[in-house]
This record gives structure tokens, sequence and C-alpha cells, in this order.
């Protein structure tokens, strides 16, 4: 993987202009928090493929909503494969989603979370 | 469970979205909630199905994967609970091809859905399904009390000739100009005024005088369309022949009598039986449609593809012209497993050397979809809605083939109005 992290500002800034600077902050950090808890679930040992599924299926469309590409995609090739995918690329394709996720993160806490407000204003 | 109240001055209504994901319910429930609406979030099938059931909303978005449960029975129980009336809108990440089954089964089950939109979530589609929810079922509608009709009303008004046609012009694709007409019967009285169809050919089935009926029809579309037919040699008129028809052997011979009457040539008249009449006694049907085929009229199977054995008709019985049903022509321009059944339809109409009719034709977009697929003719509301005669040789006057279906030239009718009056 070469990227981790490639994000749509306009998609962010659609967002935010329906939702408010407020409303945009809050459901960022409800992203982040939900997300995280939905990694530890996917990364979980002898983890359901099902569920790995069902939480990367999830991922996917929460991610492009706010426009986190790299994110989205990376949780859509892990839907893709969930249950036909040999365990040792089901490990990568789990691991790049968490880098993916840790960028996004990063990139929020640098700048989305306090220029939210600017973004949207 | 989650309530989030309305954040306008004035409260929209009652929304309730139910979503298991964390993230799309609070965006459905913000915009909700910005739109207007106290928002009820329900994040399981138990937890929904319970709100449903001792709870009243004026709106539901509702997610098609919910855990162990799906969409699709939370649509059943709506039905079950007669909560027809509530307008909902589908939100789901599964494939389009999904999506558009389920919306039919919401169609089917009376459901009063509005539309269904894809994962990601676009914000801008999502507020405007929220805002003004348009029915895409009759569901909300309501029909007008039926006028009691006696046997007696129906044979007088046979003599009276109180049965009329009006026209619904067929555009050939290819030059757009009109080259035909579909006759609908109609029934003209001085106590209810104009009668529809859907009233009155029940009960003339109930009275037994279908026959009767059809005769009138066919007399009073080859007179009405005579003088078009003068003007213009290559104008055909057709008419809709029913079940009874089919077994009524001298069926040809009594069309045959009418166009004698009036001097009209047959090639002019083309009959259209519906698929599933032609297939219900298929011995009587190909003795008849070959017979008319034979005196030189044309033979058109109507609302093709809704039954259930379209291709058997087709192989069996010696058709001039397909009308592909407008549940697949009028949807397939934004559905492409319509438009496969379109396209498919047009290529076994070729292949048997038919012309191939494409009905409800109410927007542009279907109709460039029919015509790339090499569909012949075209009816629809985006040409002319059905006219009195008069209204239709006016517009045959003023009739610009480089203007026609570019634009809708007529409104079709709410469907949310009356079945009752035509």
């Amino acid at each position: 993987m070469t990227q981790t992290f490639s994000f749509d500002e306009a998609v962010f800034r659609e967002l935010g202009s329906e939702l408010g600077a407020d409303d945009l902050v809050a459901l960022l950090n409800v992203f982040l928090a939900d997300t995280a808890k939905k990694l530890i679930r996917i990364e979980a040992e002898n983890q359901a493929r099902a569920v790995i599924k069902r939480e990367a299926h999830s991922m996917k469309s929460s991610a492009a909503t706010f426009g986190f590409r790299v994110l989205s995609q990376t949780a859509r090739q892990l839907e893709a494969g969930a249950e036909s995918m040999p365990q040792p690329e089901l490990r990568a394709s789990i691991s790049e989603l968490r880098q993916a996720f840790e960028a996004t993160r990063a990139f929020d806490d640098r700048n989305l979370l306090c220029d939210a407000s600017g973004a949207v204003a | 469970m989650t309530a989030i109240e309305h954040r306008t001055e004035e409260l929209r209504g009652r929304l309730l979205v139910v979503e298991d994901d964390l993230v799309q319910r609070t965006i459905i429930g913000s915009i909700g909630a910005k739109l207007g609406y106290d928002t009820m979030i329900a994040s399981t099938f138990e937890i929904a199905s319970q709100m449903l059931r001792n709870e009243k909303f004026d709106i539901m978005t509702l997610d098609l994967s919910l855990g162990e449960h799906d969409g699709v029975e939370l649509l059943r129980l709506i039905a079950d609970l007669k909560l027809n009336a509530m307008p909902i809108v589908i939100v789901s990440g599964c494939e389009e091809r999904v999506r558009n089954t389920i919306q039919r089964v919401a169609v089917a089950l009376d459901l009063a859905l509005t539309t269904s939109l894809a994962k990601p979530l676009n914000i801008d589609k999502l507020r405007s399904a929220l805002k003004r929810p348009a029915l895409l079922s009759a569901a909300t509608g309501s029909r007008v009390q039926a006028p009691t009709i006696s046997r007696d009303r129906i044979v007088s008004a046979l003599s009276q000739k109180e049965f009329i046609v009006e026209l619904q012009p067929k555009i050939d694709l290819r030059t757009n100009e009109i080259c035909g007409a579909e006759a609908l019967a109609r029934w003209l009285t001085p106590e209810f005024g104009m009668v529809s169809p859907a009233i009155f050919v029940p009960l003339v089935e109930e009275f037994g005088l279908m026959s009767e009926l059809t005769h009138a029809v066919c007399d009073a579309a080859v007179a009405t369309s005579r003088g078009l037919i003068q003007q213009r040699p290559d104008f055909t008129v057709a008419v809709n022949v029913s079940a009874s028809d089919l077994n009524d052997l001298t069926l040809p011979e009594r069309i045959e009598g009418i166009l004698r009457t009036y001097q009209v040539a047959p090639e002019a008249l083309i009959v259209e039986v519906t698929e599933s009449i032609a297939m219900s006694d298929v011995d009587r049907a190909m003795d008849v449609v070959s017979r008319l085929r034979l005196k030189g009229m044309g033979a058109a199977i109507d609302d093709f593809g809704t039954g259930f054995s379209s291709l058997s008709a087709l192989a069996k019985l010696p058709f001039s012209e397909l009308k592909i049903d407008r549940s697949f022509a009028g949807t397939c321009a934004n559905d492409k497993d319509m438009m496969k059944i379109v396209e498919a339809s047009i290529a076994l109409a070729k292949a048997f050397g038919m012309k191939v009719v494409g009905e409800g034709i109410d927007n542009p977009s279907t109709l460039s979809a029919l015509r790339a697929a090499g569909c012949d003719i075209g009816q629809g509301y985006l040409f002319a809605p059905t006219l009195g005669i008069r209204q239709f040789s006016h517009l045959m006057k003023r009739w610009d083939p480089r203007a026609a279906g570019r634009f809708p030239a007529f409104r079709p009718p709410s469907r949310t109005t009356s079945l009752a009056y035509g």
C-alpha cells in the first residue's frame, strides 16, 4: 500500500454545510469512536468472517460520507474478500485497514476537528 | 432508542430512522431535526417493530441490512400493520439490483415507498427525500364510489351509441411522425358524465355483454378514425379485444363487416390482445389471430412480458406487433434490469419480423432509451395523452416532428386522483 490517506475535501465541506459546524464536529467524533470499536472487533482473534464483512461494509459507507477515500477503499477491499481470502491475506488486509484508519485519525487531529468550523463557514 | 427534537420553529412531523449504523443514523437524525422533524431512532429490527406498533410516524427511513433481520421483513410488517400511507425512504449500501428488487417488493405490498438512496449517502438527495415525499405508489389514493348501473342501462347505452373512443397517438420513432393511434373506449353518459372503462368493463363482463361492447367500440374506432385514414393511407388504428371476444370464432368476420361498412382497408386496423388472454385458450387464439391476419388486419400482443407465457405466445401466434408493457418500457431508462428485458423483447420481436411499440413514454430519457434499443413506435404522455377526435385532428395538423418528444407536451395525470372518471 503506497498511500494511507487521501481526503476529498469537497465531500467533507458539503456534509459540513448540511449539518453545520457543531454537528459536524460531533459526528466526526462519533465516527472516530465507532470506527475504532469496529476495528477492534475486526482484529479480534478468530473473528467470524461474516462479522468482519459486515463491519467493513459499514466502515466503507461511513468513511465515504466524510470523503475519507483510502479508508473507504481499503474497507471495500476487505468487505469484498472477507469470506474468501486465505488467512494471511485477510490479516494483511486488516492491517492495511488499521493503517488507513490511523492515518485518518492523525489527519483529523491535525486538521479537521479544530478546523471544522472554518471548513464550513 | 434515541430521540432528537426538531430544530426549527415549526414541527414538520415525526420521523423514524431505522438504521443499525451509528454514524449513518446520526447523520440522518441530524438532517431530520434540521428539517423540522421530531426524530426517533431505532437501531435494531426489534426496536423498530415495537415503535411501529405503538407509535405514529409521518415518514421513515429504512436501512435494508439490520443485523440478523433485514429491511424486507420490516416492509412486510409495515404492510401487516396497514401503515401503507407512511412514506418510506430506503437507505442501503447493497448493490443496485437488490435495491431495485426491494423497491418492487414495496410497490407490490402497496407501500408508500418514495425513493431508494445508495450509501454512501448523498446528503442533498437525503434532504430532498425527507423534505418532499413524492410517492411512487398510489397507496394514498382514494377511489370514488362507483355509481350503480343496471344491465338495462348498458343495453340502452349500446343502442344509443353512448360508447365512444378517444385516441392516443402512436409515434414512428424514426421519423417522429404520428403513424397511428390506439382507440380507448369511453362511455359518455348524460347522468354521470364520462365513465372510465375501469368502471364499465367489469359490469359489461358481468352482464354478459362484452361481445356487443367490442362491436360498438370497433365501430366507433373505425368511424372516428376513417377521416384520418383517408388523409394518411398508412395510418393505423388499434382496438382492444377481451377474453370473451377471443372465444367468439366469428370475431374476424364481424370486424371485417365493420371495415366494409365504412370502406376502410383491413390494413388500417390492428387488433390488440393482451398476452394473458391470448394464452388462456391458445387454440382459439390461434384460430382467431391467424384469420385476422389472413383478412389483412394487424394483430398486436399487448402488455408483453407481464404474463407467464410470453415466449410461448410469440412462438405460437402470428402477431404483427409487440407492445412492451409500460412496467418495463416506462422504467427502463432508470432501471438496468428492466432495460435488459426491453432489449431482449425487441430482439425477439425483430426475430419474428414484428414491429415493437413502447408504451408509457412519459419523459425524454425513456424515449431516448427505447429509441437506442431499436423500438419502432412510441406511445405515452411525452407525446400526448388520449384525445377526443377533434383534439386529435388538431394535434395532427400542428404536429412538428422536430419538436416532438423533446419536452413533455402534456403532464401525466396525478396517480393519486380517482380512477373512476376519465
